[in-house]
Protein backbone atom coordinates (compact mmCIF):
# COMPACT_ATOMS: atom_id res chain seq x y z
CA UNK A 1 0.00 0.00 0.00
CA UNK A 2 1.44 3.34 -1.27
CA UNK A 3 1.30 6.53 1.61
CA UNK A 4 -1.62 8.24 -0.85
CA UNK A 5 -4.11 4.94 -0.64
CA UNK A 6 -2.87 4.55 3.47
CA UNK A 7 -3.86 7.78 3.83
CA UNK A 8 -7.32 6.78 2.30
CA UNK A 9 -7.58 3.59 4.32
CA UNK A 10 -6.85 6.18 7.48
CA UNK A 11 -9.16 8.84 6.35
CA UNK A 12 -12.12 6.07 5.65
CA UNK A 13 -11.07 4.88 8.94
CA UNK A 14 -11.43 8.20 10.77
CA UNK A 15 -14.45 9.13 9.22
CA UNK A 16 -16.44 5.66 9.72
CA UNK A 17 -15.23 5.81 13.38
CA UNK A 18 -16.86 9.29 13.68
CA UNK A 19 -19.82 8.19 12.39
CA UNK A 20 -20.34 5.26 15.01
CA UNK A 21 -19.16 6.86 17.66
CA UNK A 22 -21.96 9.90 17.47
CA UNK A 23 -25.11 7.53 17.14
CA UNK A 24 -23.47 5.09 20.01
CA UNK A 25 -22.89 8.25 22.29
CA UNK A 26 -26.32 9.87 21.47
CA UNK A 27 -27.46 5.82 22.82
CA UNK A 28 -25.35 6.08 25.98
CA UNK A 29 -26.30 9.36 26.80
CA UNK A 30 -30.18 9.48 26.17
CA UNK A 31 -29.69 5.55 28.49
CA UNK A 32 -27.62 7.47 30.98
CA UNK A 33 -30.29 10.09 31.40
CA UNK A 34 -33.17 7.47 31.93
CA UNK A 35 -30.94 5.33 34.24
CA UNK A 36 -30.55 8.58 36.34
CA UNK A 37 -34.26 10.14 36.09
CA UNK A 38 -32.94 13.49 34.11
CA UNK A 39 -35.74 12.53 31.09
CA UNK A 40 -39.23 13.86 32.08
CA UNK A 41 -42.03 11.09 31.49
CA UNK A 42 -43.77 12.79 28.80
CA UNK A 43 -40.37 12.36 26.76
CA UNK A 44 -38.94 9.31 27.57
CA UNK A 45 -41.12 6.94 24.88
CA UNK A 46 -39.92 10.25 21.77
CA UNK A 47 -36.22 9.41 23.46
CA UNK A 48 -35.85 5.87 23.66
CA UNK A 49 -37.77 5.34 19.77
CA UNK A 50 -35.08 7.89 19.02
CA UNK A 51 -31.98 5.83 20.18
CA UNK A 52 -33.11 2.57 18.88
CA UNK A 53 -33.33 5.01 15.43
CA UNK A 54 -29.49 5.48 16.08
CA UNK A 55 -28.78 1.98 17.43
CA UNK A 56 -29.93 0.98 13.84
CA UNK A 57 -28.60 3.48 11.79
CA UNK A 58 -25.03 2.26 12.92
CA UNK A 59 -25.52 -1.50 12.56
CA UNK A 60 -26.76 -0.56 9.04
CA UNK A 61 -23.09 1.35 8.69
CA UNK A 62 -21.50 -1.46 9.82
CA UNK A 63 -23.80 -3.83 7.48
CA UNK A 64 -21.91 -1.91 4.72
CA UNK A 65 -19.09 -2.56 6.78
CA UNK A 66 -19.24 -6.39 6.27
CA UNK A 67 -20.83 -6.66 2.57
CA UNK A 68 -17.53 -4.19 1.76
CA UNK A 69 -15.61 -7.18 3.48
CA UNK A 70 -17.36 -10.11 2.15
CA UNK A 71 -18.07 -8.80 -1.95
CA UNK A 72 -15.34 -5.85 -2.77
CA UNK A 73 -12.64 -8.66 -4.10
CA UNK A 74 -14.37 -11.82 -3.62
CA UNK A 75 -15.39 -14.03 -6.74
CA UNK A 76 -18.89 -13.57 -6.73
CA UNK A 77 -19.90 -16.52 -8.73
CA UNK A 78 -21.32 -18.25 -5.74
CA UNK A 79 -23.63 -15.52 -4.45
CA UNK A 80 -24.54 -15.14 -8.05
CA UNK A 81 -25.88 -18.93 -8.52
CA UNK A 82 -27.23 -18.77 -4.80
CA UNK A 83 -29.31 -15.63 -6.26
CA UNK A 84 -31.12 -17.63 -8.53
CA UNK A 85 -33.38 -18.97 -6.05
CA UNK A 86 -34.03 -15.81 -4.78
CA UNK A 87 -36.45 -12.81 -5.38
CA UNK A 88 -36.30 -8.82 -4.54
CA UNK A 89 -40.10 -7.49 -4.66
CA UNK A 90 -39.26 -4.22 -6.02
CA UNK A 91 -41.92 -2.04 -3.42
CA UNK A 92 -41.61 -4.68 -0.59
CA UNK A 93 -37.57 -3.86 -0.19
CA UNK A 94 -38.25 0.35 -1.18
CA UNK A 95 -40.90 0.17 2.16
CA UNK A 96 -38.70 -1.73 4.54
CA UNK A 97 -36.48 1.02 3.59
CA UNK A 98 -38.59 3.65 4.00
CA UNK A 99 -39.50 3.06 7.37
CA UNK A 100 -36.02 2.54 8.29
CA UNK A 101 -35.56 6.23 7.63
CA UNK A 102 -39.08 7.70 9.25
CA UNK A 103 -37.20 8.87 12.28
CA UNK A 104 -34.50 10.64 10.95
CA UNK A 105 -36.77 11.69 8.04
CA UNK A 106 -39.35 13.07 10.30
CA UNK A 107 -36.05 15.13 12.47
CA UNK A 108 -35.15 16.41 8.79
CA UNK A 109 -38.53 17.18 7.82
CA UNK A 110 -38.19 15.27 4.71
CA UNK A 111 -40.52 12.56 3.49
CA UNK A 112 -39.78 9.38 1.06
CA UNK A 113 -42.34 8.73 -1.14
CA UNK A 114 -42.78 5.64 -3.29
CA UNK A 115 -45.05 7.08 -6.97
CA UNK A 116 -46.16 3.30 -7.47
CA UNK A 117 -46.13 0.77 -4.36
CA UNK A 118 -48.61 -1.58 -5.97
CA UNK A 119 -46.30 -2.81 -8.89
CA UNK A 120 -45.25 -6.02 -7.94
CA UNK A 121 -41.88 -5.65 -10.60
CA UNK A 122 -39.70 -8.02 -8.98
CA UNK A 123 -35.67 -9.33 -9.98
CA UNK A 124 -33.51 -12.01 -9.14
CA UNK A 125 -31.68 -12.02 -5.98
CA UNK A 126 -30.70 -11.18 -2.20
CA UNK A 127 -33.41 -8.56 -1.05
CA UNK A 128 -31.32 -7.57 2.20
CA UNK A 129 -28.05 -6.42 -0.33
CA UNK A 130 -31.12 -4.53 -2.37
CA UNK A 131 -32.64 -2.96 0.95
CA UNK A 132 -28.67 -2.26 1.75
CA UNK A 133 -28.37 0.00 -0.70
CA UNK A 134 -31.95 2.27 -1.20
CA UNK A 135 -31.09 2.60 2.56
CA UNK A 136 -27.87 3.94 1.67
CA UNK A 137 -29.06 5.91 -0.79
CA UNK A 138 -32.32 7.37 1.40
CA UNK A 139 -29.15 8.22 4.63
CA UNK A 140 -28.15 10.57 2.18
CA UNK A 141 -31.38 11.86 0.65
CA UNK A 142 -32.37 12.55 4.69
CA UNK A 143 -28.80 13.94 5.06
CA UNK A 144 -28.69 16.62 2.26
CA UNK A 145 -32.22 16.83 1.02
CA UNK A 146 -34.29 20.69 1.61
CA UNK A 147 -35.96 20.81 5.07
CA UNK A 148 -39.85 20.17 3.76
CA UNK A 149 -38.97 18.24 0.48
CA UNK A 150 -39.68 14.80 -1.21
CA UNK A 151 -37.95 12.44 -2.11
CA UNK A 152 -39.52 10.54 -4.95
CA UNK A 153 -39.00 6.73 -5.59
CA UNK A 154 -40.12 5.26 -9.12
CA UNK A 155 -39.63 2.15 -10.97
CA UNK A 156 -41.00 0.26 -14.28
CA UNK A 157 -40.20 -2.00 -16.69
CA UNK A 158 -38.79 -0.91 -19.60
CA UNK A 159 -40.23 -2.84 -22.43
CA UNK A 160 -37.81 -2.59 -24.78
CA UNK A 161 -35.05 -3.70 -22.82
CA UNK A 162 -36.85 -5.64 -19.89
CA UNK A 163 -34.75 -3.76 -17.42
CA UNK A 164 -35.82 -2.75 -13.85
CA UNK A 165 -35.51 0.66 -13.44
CA UNK A 166 -35.68 2.67 -10.34
CA UNK A 167 -35.41 6.47 -10.25
CA UNK A 168 -35.27 8.37 -6.70
CA UNK A 169 -35.08 11.83 -7.13
CA UNK A 170 -35.26 14.56 -4.97
CA UNK A 171 -34.03 18.70 -3.85
CA UNK A 172 -31.37 17.71 -2.36
CA UNK A 173 -27.53 19.13 -2.24
CA UNK A 174 -25.94 17.78 -5.72
CA UNK A 175 -22.49 17.02 -6.89
CA UNK A 176 -20.17 18.28 -9.71
CA UNK A 177 -19.92 16.07 -12.77
CA UNK A 178 -16.47 15.20 -12.36
CA UNK A 179 -16.89 14.02 -8.98
CA UNK A 180 -16.82 10.38 -8.73
CA UNK A 181 -19.12 9.86 -5.87
CA UNK A 182 -19.32 6.22 -6.45
CA UNK A 183 -15.88 5.63 -5.63
CA UNK A 184 -14.18 4.27 -1.57
CA UNK A 185 -13.99 7.48 0.70
CA UNK A 186 -15.23 10.08 -2.06
CA UNK A 187 -17.75 12.45 -0.45
CA UNK A 188 -18.91 15.35 -2.79
CA UNK A 189 -17.61 18.88 -2.18
CA UNK A 190 -21.08 20.41 -1.34
CA UNK A 191 -21.88 17.45 0.88
CA UNK A 192 -18.90 18.33 2.74
CA UNK A 193 -19.55 22.00 3.30
CA UNK A 194 -23.55 21.08 4.75
CA UNK A 195 -22.03 18.18 6.88
CA UNK A 196 -18.72 16.26 8.38
CA UNK A 197 -21.20 13.03 9.18
CA UNK A 198 -20.50 10.97 5.92
CA UNK A 199 -18.20 7.95 5.62
CA UNK A 200 -17.61 7.77 1.63
CA UNK A 201 -18.86 3.84 1.95
CA UNK A 202 -22.14 4.02 1.57
CA UNK A 203 -22.62 4.61 -2.30
CA UNK A 204 -19.25 2.74 -2.83
CA UNK A 205 -21.39 0.06 -1.46
CA UNK A 206 -24.20 0.89 -3.51
CA UNK A 207 -22.50 0.53 -7.18
CA UNK A 208 -20.17 -3.02 -5.40
CA UNK A 209 -23.99 -4.37 -5.10
CA UNK A 210 -25.30 -3.31 -7.93
CA UNK A 211 -22.79 -4.05 -10.40
CA UNK A 212 -20.66 -6.65 -8.89
CA UNK A 213 -23.87 -8.62 -7.49
CA UNK A 214 -26.85 -7.50 -9.65
CA UNK A 215 -25.11 -7.14 -12.54
CA UNK A 216 -26.89 -4.12 -13.41
CA UNK A 217 -25.97 -0.32 -13.14
CA UNK A 218 -26.11 2.68 -10.63
CA UNK A 219 -25.45 6.60 -11.80
CA UNK A 220 -26.45 9.61 -10.35
CA UNK A 221 -26.85 13.47 -11.67
CA UNK A 222 -27.51 16.47 -11.09
CA UNK A 223 -31.17 17.45 -13.10
CA UNK A 224 -31.54 21.26 -14.89
CA UNK A 225 -34.03 22.14 -12.69
CA UNK A 226 -31.56 20.91 -9.75
CA UNK A 227 -33.16 17.90 -8.49
CA UNK A 228 -30.56 15.10 -7.94
CA UNK A 229 -31.43 12.08 -9.29
CA UNK A 230 -30.54 8.39 -8.62
CA UNK A 231 -30.92 6.28 -11.38
CA UNK A 232 -30.86 2.19 -11.07
CA UNK A 233 -30.95 -0.22 -13.58
CA UNK A 234 -31.04 -3.79 -12.96
CA UNK A 235 -31.18 -6.57 -15.85
CA UNK A 236 -33.92 -9.62 -15.69
CA UNK A 237 -36.88 -7.94 -14.59
CA UNK A 238 -40.34 -9.44 -14.37
CA UNK A 239 -43.98 -9.19 -12.67
CA UNK A 240 -44.51 -11.76 -9.67
CA UNK A 241 -47.91 -13.41 -10.04
CA UNK A 242 -50.92 -11.01 -8.45
CA UNK A 243 -49.39 -7.84 -9.35
CA UNK A 244 -51.13 -5.39 -10.89
CA UNK A 245 -49.22 -5.89 -14.34
CA UNK B 1 -22.88 42.32 23.30
CA UNK B 2 -25.92 40.97 25.05
CA UNK B 3 -25.58 38.20 28.10
CA UNK B 4 -27.47 35.26 27.77
CA UNK B 5 -26.85 33.63 30.77
CA UNK B 6 -29.68 31.34 31.29
CA UNK B 7 -28.67 29.77 27.25
CA UNK B 8 -25.91 26.82 26.29
CA UNK B 9 -25.04 27.67 22.79
CA UNK B 10 -23.94 24.58 21.13
CA UNK B 11 -22.57 24.17 17.44
CA UNK B 12 -22.78 20.52 16.45
CA UNK B 13 -24.11 19.26 12.97
CA UNK B 14 -25.77 16.63 14.32
CA UNK B 15 -27.78 17.85 17.34
CA UNK B 16 -30.23 14.61 16.60
CA UNK B 17 -27.82 12.59 18.35
CA UNK B 18 -27.70 14.85 21.50
CA UNK B 19 -30.64 15.39 22.81
CA UNK B 20 -29.46 13.47 25.77
CA UNK B 21 -27.06 16.59 26.23
CA UNK B 22 -30.23 19.01 26.23
CA UNK B 23 -32.35 16.66 28.22
CA UNK B 24 -29.00 16.80 30.81
CA UNK B 25 -28.76 20.77 30.44
CA UNK B 26 -32.63 21.02 30.92
CA UNK B 27 -32.75 19.53 33.98
CA UNK B 28 -29.84 21.54 35.56
CA UNK B 29 -31.65 24.69 34.55
CA UNK B 30 -30.39 25.51 31.33
CA UNK B 31 -31.94 26.40 27.91
CA UNK B 32 -29.83 24.79 24.86
CA UNK B 33 -30.13 26.58 21.64
CA UNK B 34 -28.37 24.24 19.02
CA UNK B 35 -26.65 25.73 15.43
CA UNK B 36 -24.91 23.75 12.73
CA UNK B 37 -22.29 25.50 10.79
CA UNK B 38 -19.77 28.03 11.77
CA UNK B 39 -21.77 30.85 10.02
CA UNK B 40 -24.80 30.60 12.36
CA UNK B 41 -22.07 30.29 15.67
CA UNK B 42 -20.39 33.54 14.77
CA UNK B 43 -23.65 35.24 14.56
CA UNK B 44 -24.79 34.26 17.91
CA UNK B 45 -21.16 34.73 19.25
CA UNK B 46 -20.69 38.22 17.98
CA UNK B 47 -23.96 39.22 19.32
CA UNK B 48 -24.92 37.35 22.18
CA UNK B 49 -22.53 36.17 25.67
CA UNK B 50 -23.90 32.64 26.37
CA UNK B 51 -23.30 31.16 29.68
CA UNK B 52 -21.35 28.39 27.65
CA UNK B 53 -20.46 27.92 24.46
CA UNK B 54 -20.17 24.59 23.60
CA UNK B 55 -18.12 22.82 20.60
CA UNK B 56 -17.87 20.48 18.44
CA UNK B 57 -14.38 20.09 16.24
CA UNK B 58 -16.05 18.07 13.60
CA UNK B 59 -18.57 20.76 11.95
CA UNK B 60 -19.00 21.76 8.28
CA UNK B 61 -17.86 25.21 7.05
CA UNK B 62 -18.26 26.72 3.72
CA UNK B 63 -17.02 30.20 1.61
CA UNK B 64 -15.45 33.03 3.10
CA UNK B 65 -15.80 31.07 6.36
CA UNK B 66 -13.50 27.82 5.28
CA UNK B 67 -11.27 30.27 3.50
CA UNK B 68 -10.56 31.60 6.75
CA UNK B 69 -9.99 28.41 8.45
CA UNK B 70 -7.74 27.37 6.04
CA UNK B 71 -5.61 30.21 6.13
CA UNK B 72 -4.82 29.48 9.93
CA UNK B 73 -3.24 26.11 9.13
CA UNK B 74 -3.51 22.44 8.60
CA UNK B 75 -5.16 21.55 12.24
CA UNK B 76 -7.89 24.15 12.07
CA UNK B 77 -8.47 22.75 8.51
CA UNK B 78 -9.44 19.90 10.24
CA UNK B 79 -11.06 20.08 13.40
CA UNK B 80 -12.99 23.33 12.13
CA UNK B 81 -14.33 24.14 15.25
CA UNK B 82 -11.34 25.65 16.65
CA UNK B 83 -11.97 28.87 14.52
CA UNK B 84 -15.44 29.04 16.16
CA UNK B 85 -13.81 28.82 19.49
CA UNK B 86 -10.80 31.17 18.85
CA UNK B 87 -13.64 33.83 17.75
CA UNK B 88 -15.62 33.26 20.12
CA UNK B 89 -12.75 33.87 22.67
CA UNK B 90 -11.92 37.06 20.90
CA UNK B 91 -15.45 38.45 20.85
CA UNK B 92 -15.09 38.48 25.08
CA UNK B 93 -16.11 34.74 25.83
CA UNK B 94 -14.11 34.23 28.72
CA UNK B 95 -12.18 30.81 29.08
CA UNK B 96 -14.21 28.73 31.29
CA UNK B 97 -17.18 29.57 28.50
CA UNK B 98 -15.37 28.41 25.79
CA UNK B 99 -15.77 24.13 25.70
CA UNK B 100 -14.43 21.68 22.86
CA UNK B 101 -15.10 18.15 21.65
CA UNK B 102 -13.85 15.58 19.92
CA UNK B 103 -15.06 11.90 19.37
CA UNK B 104 -10.95 11.23 20.77
CA UNK B 105 -8.26 13.71 22.37
CA UNK B 106 -5.71 14.76 19.92
CA UNK B 107 -2.51 16.39 21.06
CA UNK B 108 -2.10 18.80 18.32
CA UNK B 109 -5.85 20.39 18.77
CA UNK B 110 -4.86 20.17 23.03
CA UNK B 111 -1.65 22.04 21.58
CA UNK B 112 -4.42 24.76 20.35
CA UNK B 113 -7.36 24.91 23.29
CA UNK B 114 -4.00 25.18 25.71
CA UNK B 115 -2.68 28.25 23.67
CA UNK B 116 -6.19 29.44 23.46
CA UNK B 117 -7.62 28.76 27.31
CA UNK B 118 -10.59 26.81 26.67
CA UNK B 119 -11.53 23.33 27.53
CA UNK B 120 -11.15 20.55 25.65
CA UNK B 121 -13.38 17.15 26.33
CA UNK B 122 -13.61 13.89 24.37
CA UNK B 123 -17.26 12.76 24.19
CA UNK B 124 -16.73 9.21 23.97
CA UNK B 125 -18.60 8.87 27.71
CA UNK B 126 -21.66 10.33 28.16
CA UNK B 127 -21.76 10.35 31.62
CA UNK B 128 -18.29 11.92 32.26
CA UNK B 129 -18.94 14.32 29.61
CA UNK B 130 -21.58 15.61 31.14
CA UNK B 131 -19.61 15.60 34.51
CA UNK B 132 -16.72 17.56 33.17
CA UNK B 133 -19.27 20.08 31.71
CA UNK B 134 -21.13 20.56 35.42
CA UNK B 135 -17.28 21.14 36.50
CA UNK B 136 -16.99 23.61 33.98
CA UNK B 137 -20.10 25.14 34.47
CA UNK B 138 -19.92 25.38 38.37
CA UNK B 139 -18.03 28.87 37.94
CA UNK B 140 -19.44 31.39 36.20
CA UNK B 141 -16.72 33.84 34.77
CA UNK B 142 -18.68 36.14 32.90
CA UNK B 143 -18.86 39.30 35.39
CA UNK B 144 -14.99 38.62 36.66
CA UNK B 145 -12.33 40.85 35.75
CA UNK B 146 -9.65 38.97 33.67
Amino acid sequence: MDVEEKDKAMNLISNITHQAINPLNGVIGTLDNVVKGIVPDEKKQQRLTSARSQLEYTVSLLRNLAYFAQYSGADVLAYRKEAENRKCIIPQVIIEAMMFFQEQGSSHDVSIELANPADQNAVKGNPDLLRQVFMNIFDNAVKYSKPGSKVLVKDWIQKRSGDLIISISGQSIGFDPEEDIFSLGVRGRKAREVTSSGSGLGLHICRLIIEKLFNGEITGYTRSDGDVVFEIRLPGAFVVSGGMK
Amino acid sequence: MIDRKDTILVLDDEPEFLDWLEDFLLAKGYRVLFVTNIAEALKEVRNYRYRAFIVDLNVPASGEYLTAIEKKGPIYSQYHGLYAAEVARNAGYRDRQVVVYSVHAVPAVKDVTDRLFVAYLAKGRPHIFKEQVMDILSYDPSDKQA
